[in-house]
């Protein structure tokens, strides 16, 4: 009899009950990241900052044509990891008020591999045909011999399977420390991605989501105890739930006095429809991270050069010093002043200038030298770059809210021509300044030579340094 | 002997003093800055003798006994003798010089304009209202927090708020900005530092009330006629300033204000609303009065000189 209303259905804790029963080194591993989950939580070490790229491999096992599906329909499932992985998913914005708190950016990316396990080019894809009509949470789509296609190397790739299951079951994941030929997601062909042969209430790509949590040591955010309320999630920041929810429940639904605001049924690893979760949440996102740290600390990469934003988008940044209102390039003179604050003065961020070593090099030549002509030419791309993380220091940090928003009005400086005169010239060095700091980002970044941290400062400084020049330009131009 | 407590640069000072020499007055400027490095003090205790007050310093000598009205215009930071160099014995030098000097103002019996530790006190902006309301005199509806929620909460009451910061000059200017969305989407970093929110206050014109001693010269500064009528300081060069009168009540809470902060000199402001209402905005102890002058030919200096030059007797 075909159910008229579908729930989701996900094989994860069927698969862990097999292995704990038939795998004795998996028994023990579980125990040793359990361990290492709850102390990872409990200090809160550094782990990996930034965000990781996880190379993924998607295998299509298909036995019906329509079941080999398309790139697109793969890539639009891509896409939606992306976004969920990363708290940029739209429908965020459905999230009660009172658990915006809780949801957070998992810090983790994913793309279709483009090297194989040989280092040979590939698209990522895998197509295997089967006589097999569907597979269940057996494994036997992990193999050639039973009708599937062989994970490959685990410690390089997420294993994506995807196939025809029966019995409604959406997919399922192995937990981290299982086998590594079996280690991976699997997902039913119609629940997976956007687009093709993906069916509602299944097809935002969700069911991904919720088994590459799994893959990444997510439990059920009921806590696997049928409908008590005594099982857990090993996850502190989610509240006490009694079973699944399914379909798309109405905010708030209590359970086990977890009152007022109830169960957090729109978790990715709650059991309703692809439209009705949305969120992970820090404790959550620690546990990911936990695992990325121990039993996964293979996988993936620091995802290569968030960009810097000047980079991609000059702006009005380096046009800037064509203006030929800014005399400053042609001026050898400027030098730091102990007075002169690009805003991060009173912080450790001009720490630089005491720091011994030639990093006081740079900043302290004159413009001249980097407007005309480049003195580390791409020839020597390691010459005198000096990491920018080591210069700009402990970063520009939060500003006062007097301070972080503009003027209202210009006007003082017809009253104060004196006072507003210094203010045109400290913005004037000030962004001559922002620019030698800038250009070395740039060129340490095509050294290779930032980190995340430093991105992110550098970022920073680029976000203060446009704040300086609309300011600058406001002045100047009379607003 | 009249000691003009300031700077060279400062033309205030400068301007009071030449007006105490056409006066005929004896008077001095005395820059803290050159003490101790270049100035001299000894004070001493020796029976029978009176108190010895002796300042010694680069340009005058003063005997503080023979002093009698002192003038706190702008007391400049002390300075320390650059053969210091380590800051233990910088810190422990300027913070000697303030021990001494601070006790020496206490010990003084003369007359001051204003008595450092009031003109200290009534600094204080939260004060500053405290006392303005005790005494009946209206201010705006006021939240002084670094708390976000509340602050939302307080601009979401007052239809329209402004928010201002404790210190502004004119060379870190920080004007009185009515909030909109741009500040209320930036309320979280409100719990950095306290702000002041205040409900705006819509106003006929803003006014600058100079008191000196028992004279006060309220001037009109027509700030809406201005490009920036939240804040008359932002385009005070534009505005027209000229003298008004204001009701003798007022005119009495405002004696009754300078008298309860202890001051002889105070700049206030207040913003007449257009129902009437004179409401405090601040006050400021040691506020220039040389800008309103030169527009309103309000007899300011002359007045400064005179309340100098002719101390009441002491109580």
């Amino acid at each position: 009899m075909a159910d008229e209303t579908p729930r989701r259905i996900c094989g994860t804790q069927n698969a862990h009950m097999r292995l704990l029963a038939t795998d004795p080194e998996y028994v023990a591993a579980r125990g040793r990241i359990e361990n290492h989950a709850l102390e990872f939580a409990r200090t809160s070490p550094a782990g990996r900052s930034g965000i990781t790229l996880i190379p993924v491999v998607v295998h299509v096992v298909y036995n019906t044509p329509a079941q080999n599906i398309s790139d697109a329909q793969i890539n639009s499932q891509i896409d939606v990891l992306n976004q969920d992985f990363r708290k940029a998913n739209a429908d965020l914005a459905s999230l009660p008020a009172v658990f915006a708190p809780l949801a957070a950016d998992a810090r983790i990316e994913f793309k279709l591999a483009d090297k194989d396990p040989s280092n040979n080019p590939t698209t990522g894809i895998t197509r295997t045909q089967t006589a097999t009509a569907s597979f269940s949470d057996d494994d036997k789509v992990k193999s050639a011999a039973t009708g599937g296609h062989a994970a490959w190397n685990r410690d390089k790739f997420l294993n994506v399977w995807v196939c025809p299951l029966s019995g409604g079951l959406l997919g399922y994941a192995q937990f981290p420390g299982g086998p590594a030929a079996t280690d991976g997601v699997v997902i039913n062909c119609t629940a997976f991605g956007t687009n093709g042969i993906a069916a509602a209430p299944f097809n935002l790509g969700r069911t991904a989501t919720h088994e590459v949590g799994h893959f990444l040591n997510l439990r059920h955010i009921w806590g696997d105890d049928g409908t008590g309320c005594n099982g857990s999630d090993f996850v502190g920041d989610t509240p006490n739930q009694a079973g699944p929810n399914y379909g798309a429940p109405a905010f708030p639904h209590v359970t086990c006095g977890n009152g007022p605001h109830g169960d957090l049924f729109m978790n990715y690893m709650d059991y309703v429809d692809d439209r009705a979760m949305f969120m992970f949440t820090a404790g959550q996102v620690t546990r990911m991270q936990a695992c990325l740290d121990g039993p996964r600390a293979t996988l993936g990469t620091p995802k290569p050069n968030p960009t810097l934003k000047f980079i991609d988008d000059p702006g009005p940044s380096l046009k800037f010093r064509d203006d030929v209102t800014l005399k400053f390039a042609d001026d050898a003179t400027l030098k730091f002043r102990d007075d002169i604050t690009f805003k991060f003065s009173d912080d450790a961020t001009l720490k630089f200038r005491d720091d011994g070593g030639g990093k006081l090099k740079v900043v302290d030549d004159p413009i001249a030298t980097l407007a005309g002509g480049d003195p580390i030419g791409p020839g020597d791309p390691f010459g005198p770059v000096v990491n920018p993380g080591v210069n700009i220091g402990g970063g520009r940090g939060a500003q006062p809210f007097i301070l972080s928003t503009p003027h209202h009005s210009m006007a003082w400086g017809r009253s104060f021509p004196e006072a507003f005169q210094a203010q045109v010239s400290q913005y004037e060095q000030q962004i001559a300044q922002a620019e030698q700091l800038l250009a070395q980002c740039q060129q340490a970044e095509q050294a290779g030579a930032l980190t995340d941290a430093d991105r992110q400062q550098a970022n920073q400084i680029y976000e203060e340094y446009q704040r300086i020049v609309g300011e600058y330009q406001r002045m100047i131009h009379g607003q | 002997m009249i000691v003009v407590i300031s700077t060279k640069s400062d033309s205030h000072a400068t301007t009071v003093l030449q007006e105490l020499d056409r006066l005929g007055e004896p008077a001095t400027l005395l820059d803290l800055s050159e003490f101790p490095l270049h100035s001299r003090l000894s004070i001493g205790y020796s029976n029978p003798e009176p108190a010895l007050f002796h300042w010694n310093g680069a340009g005058s000598t003063i005997d503080f006994s023979q002093v009698k009205s002192i003038w706190w215009r702008r007391p400049q930071p002390y300075q320390h003798d650059p053969a210091l160099t380590d800051t233990a014995s910088i810190q422990f030098a300027l913070n000697e010089a303030s021990e001494a000097v601070s006790g020496l103002w206490h010990s003084l019996d003369c007359f001051w304009i204003n008595d450092p530790h009031r003109d200290a006190a009534a600094h204080r902006k939260v004060y500053q209202l405290q006392i303005a309301r005790q005494l009946g005199i209206p201010v705006p509806e006021t939240l002084v927090t670094n708390d976000p929620d509340r602050a939302r909460q307080f601009c979401a009451i007052h239809e329209k708020a402004i928010c201002k910061a404790f210190s502004a000059t004119q060379t870190h200017w920080r004007e009185t900005r009515l909030v909109t969305d741009q500040e209320i989407a930036n309320f979280d970093a409100v719990r950095f530092a306290p702000v002041i929110f205040q409900r705006y206050v819509e106003a006929v014109y803003d006014l600058r009330i100079t008191v000196i001693g028992n004279q006060i010269f309220p001037a009109a500064i027509h700030s809406q006629q201005t490009e920036y009528k939240i804040d008359c300081r932002m385009d005070i060069g534009s505005a027209k300033i000229e003298p008004v009168t204001i009701p003798p009540p007022v005119m009495t809470q405002l004696r009754s204000y300078m008298k309860k902060l202890g001051l002889v000199y105070g700049a206030i402001d207040m913003r007449l609303q257009p129902d009437g209402t004179y409401v405090f905005l601040e006050i400021n102890p040691a506020g220039q009065f040389l800008f309103i002058e030169a527009e309103t030919k309000q007899p300011m200096v002359r007045a400064l000189a005179d309340a100098l030059a002719n101390p009441p007797p002491a109580s």
